[in-house]
């Protein structure tokens, strides 16, 4: 090549770089700018699953409102109940905006239960967004339960015995245990190793009699079984709403939520340790249900980048067409007010730990 | 229903949809060829596409990727002996020596075939059961999840050579493998010895290409110049086509199994290929010639393994359940494209649905004519030298390696797990039996613990469950009578009794892993330790006649082998196993300092260098070929490479980084 030719076309690369960047900064004013970069969301779980779906759904809008419209890729590493992939974001994620974590109630059940294995410091780590799902509570119609009248339902499930499932005995699935337990529904055989998509369809066959699932996989996946005559939804764990009260689901309005339950069974609203308990799992279950977090040294700017965009995603009406199931419509929140939610989901007290670990370790795994 | 047959006609061949189809069977076609990619990776690659686009294009591009990649994943299998993907694991088996009696061209085109046949078989299937096949999946509960895994367990007993002791032996190592990892019924970690990477059992990529890349490849190393021993392609194009033409009705009927596996709860995809391949060896005559390069055994594994993924589409479309982890990604495109799949898709968009399964069919089509036409030149691969090609294969798998859980435990668990493929090699310990207790093993004791759980042993009364068994009995039978015929036993075969010293070695080593899984379940509480301490427990009790004979016969006998009896020692390159796996250890040490990227072209070079005798540019340009590839997978796919302790240090640029 010739010494006039290189200069022309390392004269060309340069217009065309400087171009790009005009491109790409165009619409942003602020002084973050992701344009020509990759941004990765670390999923921490399987290709498919619940919380793979909510970061694939929302990657493309982040790319369409992050400043700069950098490229932005979902990036599974799954493995040790979600522990690997946390574990890793904490070790490896520089707080440079380019890498976020996808979090879902495993995501703080192995926080909060994981034991040693878990070195990742989940209440360090900024939230941009952090979505509710609700939890619907079902049982077979061969029990007996009919979804009227819940002192009715709880009498009869507190008669017999049966058979229902959790992944681990640490896992999501502890806030079903334990609500079942506070009901005095006590003759539970639960069984480990089993998924929630497996304990659906063994309920369905007969082989299981009761339940949880999300609101959206309910909707989806049991609403067919409840139309058959097959399956009866009787309770919701319920919703926080701004002010704060435990008030009823709000895709399931006809449904009670648990203080409900509690207070038609016991005369009196739930309190005590395993209340305390239950409303940690209620917040890691259903308030903190899926999220996506920064590393814990992200900066104010790049963090309010983020925050925006997530806002501005979740309105999009693109967004919402596709989300009925992945997000049910219910309300998001950002920032500090995801902070805040996340904090009440996992800083557990070491008190309300061990008393967790006693009745996981004396009563549950007694019943298996 | 007219109606919804028609517009799913026209859509299909609108040239806009046949665009977005062999745009995604390309795709596909790609992602099936190299080895530890699959239909997963694939999806994952595609979906940030499919966002935003006209859902019937958006299914033909998926439905296009998914479909085929069973078909090109032939191509190492048969040419190389490196499964493409775990779903066509067992056409290694006679493909690949195949290949090596210079029959590569046939063994393709018999394969493709097979493709072709058993992907319309799903398809046509698929159009007829969609409508009834709900009280069919529903029948399966998890007890008779358990009676398939049993079953799938026997029908395997063939496989386990000439001598069953040994072979059932190596299955119990398989299960013990397969114990690594948490307890299903209590969620305890075992095994792990402190290390993250263990908290779970190792992934069936790395398995696969630990119990046959590895071996295969050193063993080429040492004997040969290129893979086809004749430096011949064939002339088979013709003869591949007329071989599954004769064998039609075992095409048929492993496309059944293929199917209806795919469909079921319980099994998975993985062992699909195995069950066709031990229903070929169980049903037709002449079953010596299996192994060695016998066409059966292609055709059945190929018809099987693309007819599942007609099969698993019932379960993907009617439940939103995925029968396999590409099926779990298709569901995710499917939602990004507005469509939730469920009953209500088949009252409702019928249409798409007969799009969907035509696309299978279509899809099946181009991908096994695009195979068929690029294969002549592919499989001139076998005719390269094969110290030339050795390294650039070697970098490949442990690349292959990596993407099972992105972790440096996955390229150090290929290096222990292929150093106990080449010994089992080497001494006679039958491969596909480890290989299918692994695959099991997981399946095996989340089931006996959920059915006895449920059902105490009151699940035997249940009508599936019988029929089961009786199959199960059935395969068994069939095992037992149709055992190999004895070879000859001769003082200096491999059978001989002298000289064996490395064998008892190697006996007291797997030995010795027993007694370890056996040691770390004192550790654990009953219910983790059961299922560990079981298989260690058969699998000594298997081995304790191997060792009797090992240690006291004094003739030659089917217990003995060792392969050094059949290498030529007069060669005057000859080099031991352990002087090719101390190159791969070298490689993984300095990927350790500078990381895999550098390590691989470092050892990239030095082999062609040192073993190939290339020229020093021949080399750089090897290495820097390799680089590049590894970059621009890693630009396109999003993957990231093991880091070295360099890494840690600086900062490098794409693509070292």
């Amino acid at each position: 090549m010739t010494k006039q030719a290189s200069i022309k076309s390392c004269a060309m690369v340069a217009a065309g770089f400087a171009a790009t960047i005009l491109i790409g900064s165009a619409p942003a004013v602020a002084d973050v700018n992701f344009a020509g970069k990759k941004i990765q969301i670390v999923v921490p779980a399987k290709e498919g699953g619940g919380l793979d779906r909510y970061a694939r759904l929302l990657a493309p809008f982040f790319q369409k409102y992050l400043p700069g419209k950098p490229t932005v890729l979902v990036f599974n590493k799954p493995g040790g109940g979600l522990i690997k992939g946390s574990n890793w974001f904490q070790r490896k994620a520089k707080p440079d905006g380019l890498i976020a974590l996808g979090i879902t109630t495993s995501v703080h059940t192995s926080f909060v239960f994981g034991g040693k294995k878990v070195k990742y410091d989940e209440l360090g780590w900024r939230s941009v967004i952090v979505s509710p799902l609700g939890t619907v509570f079902y049982a077979r119609t061969d029990t007996g339960v009919k979804g009227k009248d819940p002192a009715a339902d709880v009498k009869v499930l507190q008669a017999g015995k049966w058979i229902t499932s959790g992944k681990t005995p640490n896992s999501a699935e502890l806030r079903m245990f334990l609500a079942l337990e506070m009901l005095g529904i006590k003759n539970i055989k639960p069984i480990f190793g089993i998924s929630t998509a497996k304990r659906r369809n063994a309920i369905i066959r007969g082989e299981m009699h009761l339940g949880i699932d999300s609101a959206g996989a309910f909707i989806g996946k049991v609403t067919r079984y409840v139309k058959k005559g097959v399956i009866v939804p009787w309770m919701t764990l319920g919703f926080i709403d701004s002010a704060g009260n435990i008030v009823r689901d709000p895709l399931f309005p006809d449904l009670p939520s648990f203080p409900e339950v509690y207070k038609a069974v016991h005369g009196k609203a739930p309190s005590g340790n395993d209340w305390k308990m239950l409303k940690h799992l209620f917040n890691m279950g259903v308030m903190a249900s899926k999220g996506i977090m920064l590393p814990k040294e992200t900066p104010d700017d790049v963090l309010a980048a983020w925050i925006s965009a997530a806002k501005m995603a979740v309105k999009d009406p693109e967004l919402l067409k596709r989300a009925k199931r992945d997000m049910g419509g219910y309300p998001h929140s950002f920032g500090a007010d995801a902070d805040k939610i996340k904090k009440d989901a996992v800083d557990v007290t070491p008190e309300s730990k061990a008393w967790m670990r006693n009745w996981i370790d004396n009563v549950l795994r007694k019943k298996a | 229903m007219e109606d919804a047959v028609l517009k799913a006609i026209v859509t299909l061949l609108g040239p806009s949809h046949l665009a977005f189809l062999s745009l995604g069977v390309i795709l596909g076609l790609a992602v099936g060829i190299l080895p530890g990619l699959g239909g997963t990776a694939g999806m994952a690659l595609l979906l940030p596409f499919v966002f935003g686009m006209d859902a019937s294009h958006a299914i033909a591009m998926m439905i296009g990727l998914q479909s085929v990649t069973a078909t090109s994943d032939t191509f190492p299998s048969v040419l190389m002996g490196i499964p493409g993907t775990s779903g066509s694991q067992a056409t290694v088996m006679d493909g690949f020596p195949m290949a090596k009696k210079g029959e590569a061209a046939r063994a393709l085109s018999a394969a493709f075939t097979s493709s072709m046949f058993g992907g319309l078989f799903g398809a046509a299937v698929l159009s007829v059961a969609i409508f009834f096949a709900e009280p069919l999946i529903m029948a399966i509960g998890l007890s008779e999840q358990l009676m398939l895994v049993v079953l799938a367990l026997a029908m395997v007993g063939t496989l386990t050579g000439i001598s069953p002791a040994k072979g059932l032996a190596a299955c119990c190592i398989g299960l013990m493998i397969g114990a690594f990892g948490s307890a299903p019924g209590t969620g305890e970690v075992r095994l792990t010895f402190d290390t993250e990477y263990l908290l779970d059992p190792v992934k069936i990529v790395i398995m696969g290409l630990a119990m046959f890349a590895i071996p295969e490849i050193i063993d080429l190393l040492r004997r040969g110049k290129t893979i086809s021993e004749t430096g011949k392609l064939g002339s088979g194009w013709l003869k591949g086509m007329r071989d599954w033409a004769r064998n039609w009705g075992l095409s048929l009927r492993c496309a059944a199994i293929g199917c209806l596996v795919g469909a079921l709860p319980g099994l998975g995809g993985t062992v699909i290929d195995w069950i066709a391949y031990s229903h070929a060896i169980q049903t037709t005559p002449n079953r010596d010639s299996y192994g060695t390069g016998d066409v059966r055994g292609v055709i059945a594994p190929e018809s099987a393994n693309n007819a599942k993924e007609g099969g698993a589409l019932i379960p993907t479309i009617l439940f939103g359940i995925p029968g396999s982890g590409s099926m779990a990604i298709l569901l995710g495109g499917f939602i990004l494209v507005g469509i939730e799949p469920g009953f209500e898709m088949i009252t409702m968009q019928l249409d798409l649905v007969y799009v969907m399964i035509w696309s299978v069919a279509l899809a099946n089509i181009v991908g096994a004519g695009t195979c068929l036409f690029l294969a002549p030149q592919i499989a001139k691969l076998t005719t390269i030298r094969y110290a030339l090609m050795a390294p650039f294969m070697l970098g490949l798998i442990f690349f292959a390696a990596f993407q099972a859980s992105r972790d440096w435990g996955d390229l150090i668990a290929l290096m222990v797990l292929g150093t106990l493929g080449v010994y089992m090699k080497r001494f006679g310990w039958p491969r596909p039996a480890l290989l299918i207790g692994f695959v099991l093993a997981g399946q095996v004791e989340a089931s006996v613990n959920e059915t006895v759980s449920i059902y105490g042993y009151s699940f035997l009364q249940r009508p599936i469950v019988i029929v089961l068994l009786i199959l199960t009995i059935i395969a068994v039978v069939a095992a037992l009578r149709f055992r190999p015929s004895q070879p000859e036993l001769s003082d200096d075969g491999v059978h001989t009794h002298r000289d064996r010293t490395p064998q008892v070695v190697f006996f007291f080593f797997v030995v010795g892993f027993a007694v370890l899984i056996l040691w770390d379940s004192t550790r654990h509480d009953y219910l983790t330790a059961l299922y560990p301490r079981l298989v260690a427990l058969i699998g000594l009790f298997f081995m304790a006649p191997v060792g009797f004979h090992l240690l006291t016969k004094m003739q030659p006998h089917t217990v003995f082998y060792d392969a050094k009896w059949t290498e030529d020692h007069g060669a005057a390159e000859h080099r031991t196993n352990e002087y090719y796996l101390g190159w791969l250890i070298a490689m993984l040490g300095i990927s350790a300092l500078v990381g895999f990227v550098l390590g691989i072209a470092t050892f990239i070079y030095a082999f062609m260098r040192v073993r190939a005798r290339s020229s020093h540019m021949y080399c750089t340009i090897g290495a820097v070929t390799f680089v590049l590839f590894l970059g621009m997978l890693s630009h396109f796919l999003v993957l990231q490479y093991p880091h070295g302790l360099l890494q840690n240090y600086v900062d490098l640029p794409w693509p070292f980084q």
